[in-house]
């Protein structure tokens, strides 16, 4: 046999085994990628399960606040109130001053007129429908019109870029933080004049709500009155946003929400 | 030897293709058992030196390969979704089909191997097995492993059984020469081809469910 003919078979051989070689990696290559996508999958899978169940519990835990607040602006407002009312007009009997009773039932009409403005503030400040048909801007501008009458609190709001809608549930979700920031400034911080911004920006949207009030450190909030904090990142989390706290003793309270990229969002849903 | 080993690999083949046939549901995997069957004849046709003629049996190797070639195409094309491939693969099965034709008629003759056809084939039926995995790795869903995928199965003993002598038929010419080292390894190749191919079918073939009957009573 030729060397030639020695060297093309050797050749042959050679490449066949090579060739097989490959074969195998091909086949190999298909398990590992079957392998790796399963498990991929699984991930996903498993993900979006946790996701759900976050989302749920954050939905209690949202729905329970609401509750709680309606019924703690019933007992102590509401409830008061009529309580008044009911012994004004009980003491009104008894007088026989014609003056005086007509002066008592016209302060227990005054009053009842209040408890009608503060039910349907309440039922404002609850609804969806100020949202849907106003939208966020005006939303927060008629709540703050309406602590700025109390005069429990001095708020100013400052709008930079062109408002323009983020979604129903996305601007609710936001009204929401906005409220639960402003309970908190009322209720705890003590503070006496609240600074709100809107930036519409061209890729990202921030919402800043910053108070003057006592502040806190961080770590005790997080034992102590977490939850209302936590509501805040949690509801943040459903529309896809951050939401960041910056505090310290005697140096107020900052909340800050940033909603990137919202123009490439679905406008009416949450993801 | 070799012959027998070959022929009860082609036969337990068969039988499990014959066993399984009711579970079959596509038209290729029924089509399995004409092409066995005419496998395991021409096998044992090849045994009693019924095929030789002028001392060769090269002629009817021809016709074994194409008619194996062709069946492979039709059984890859068919489980292509895409229209368009189906389409594109077609003409480039049938073109290859043509020349076969023409290697054995008028460029190598009847008497000799239309080799130069057959690697053009073994290409075309690598590319295509390639494309069919590309797909697979496309459609993975998470759900059925390759291993129950009968498809897989009859794809891998194909790659394997091409690549096995895609070269091999490239230096054939060296057959025609009084070469033993050759002779070597066409039995080592032809081995690893048949060996592999058949045990890949005989697994496609048992990864198809065993059909049950429904009975009222």
């Amino acid at each position: 046999m030729s060397s030639t003919e020695q060297e093309t078979i050797f050749i042959v051989a050679a490449g066949t085994a090579m060739f097989l070689l490959l074969g195998v990696f091909i086949i190999s290559f298909m398990f590992f990628y079957q392998r790796k996508r399963i498990a991929h999958i699984t991930e996903q899978a498993q993900l979006k399960s946790a996701f759900s169940q976050e989302i749920l519990t954050t939905q209690i835990e949202v729905q329970e606040q609401t509750l709680n607040y309606i019924s703690q602006e019933l007992h102590d407002n509401i409830g008061q109130v009529l309580s008044f009312v009911k012994l004004n007009l009980g003491t009104a009997g008894t007088i026989t001053d014609l003056q005086k009773k007509q002066q008592k039932i016209d302060s227990s009409r005054d009053l009842i007129a209040q408890v009608i403005t503060d039910l349907r503030n309440l039922s404002k400040s609850l609804s969806f429908q100020q949202i849907s048909q106003y939208g966020l801007v005006k939303a927060i501008e008629a709540e703050i019109d309406r602590v700025n009458t109390s005069g429990l609190l001095k708020i100013e709001m400052k709008v930079s870029g062109e408002p323009e809608t983020l979604g129903e549930q996305r601007e609710l979700v936001l009204f929401r933080i906005f409220q639960e920031s402003l309970n908190n400034a009322l209720k705890y911080a003590h503070a006496r004049h609240l600074t709100i911004s809107l930036i519409y920006a061209e890729e990202s949207f921030n919402l800043t709500i910053a108070d003057d009030g006592i502040g806190f450190s961080t770590e005790i909030a997080g034992k102590r009155n977490g939850s209302g904090l936590k509501n805040i990142e949690s509801r943040a989390a459903l529309i896809g946003a951050t939401a960041t706290l910056e505090t310290s003793p005697g140096a107020g309270c900052t909340i800050k929400v940033n909603l990137k990229q919202y123009k490439q969002l679905q406008i009416n849903g949450t993801n | 030897m070799k012959s027998y080993l070959y022929l009860l690999l082609y036969f337990v083949a068969l039988v499990t293709c014959v066993a399984r046939y009711r579970s079959f549901k596509q038209l290729r995997y029924k089509l399995f058992v004409p092409l066995l069957v005419a496998i395991v004849l021409y096998e044992y046709s090849y045994m009693r030196k019924w095929l030789f003629i002028n001392n060769s049996t090269l002629w009817s190797a021809n016709i074994e390969i194409t008619m194996e070639y062709v069946f492979y195409c039709f059984f890859i094309v068919s489980s292509f979704r895409s229209p368009k491939e189906r389409q594109g693969f077609s003409i480039a099965a049938w073109a290859i089909f043509i020349f076969t034709i023409i290697d054995i008629l008028f460029i190598q003759g009847i008497a000799r191997l239309c080799n130069i056809a057959i690697v053009l084939q073994y290409a075309l039926l690598i590319v295509m097995v390639c494309r069919f995995f590309y797909g697979q790795l496309k459609m993975f869903d998470g759900e059925a492993s390759l291993l129950r995928h009968p498809d897989f199965w009859v794809n891998t003993g194909l790659l394997f059984f091409s690549l096995s002598e895609f070269l091999f038929f490239s230096a054939f010419s060296l057959a025609y020469t009084p070469s033993r080292y050759f002779s070597i390894l066409f039995d080592v190749i032809t081995a690893v081809a048949n060996i592999t191919l058949y045990s890949c079918l005989i697994i496609a073939f048992l990864c198809h469910p065993r059909s049950r009957k429904l009975s009222l009573s």
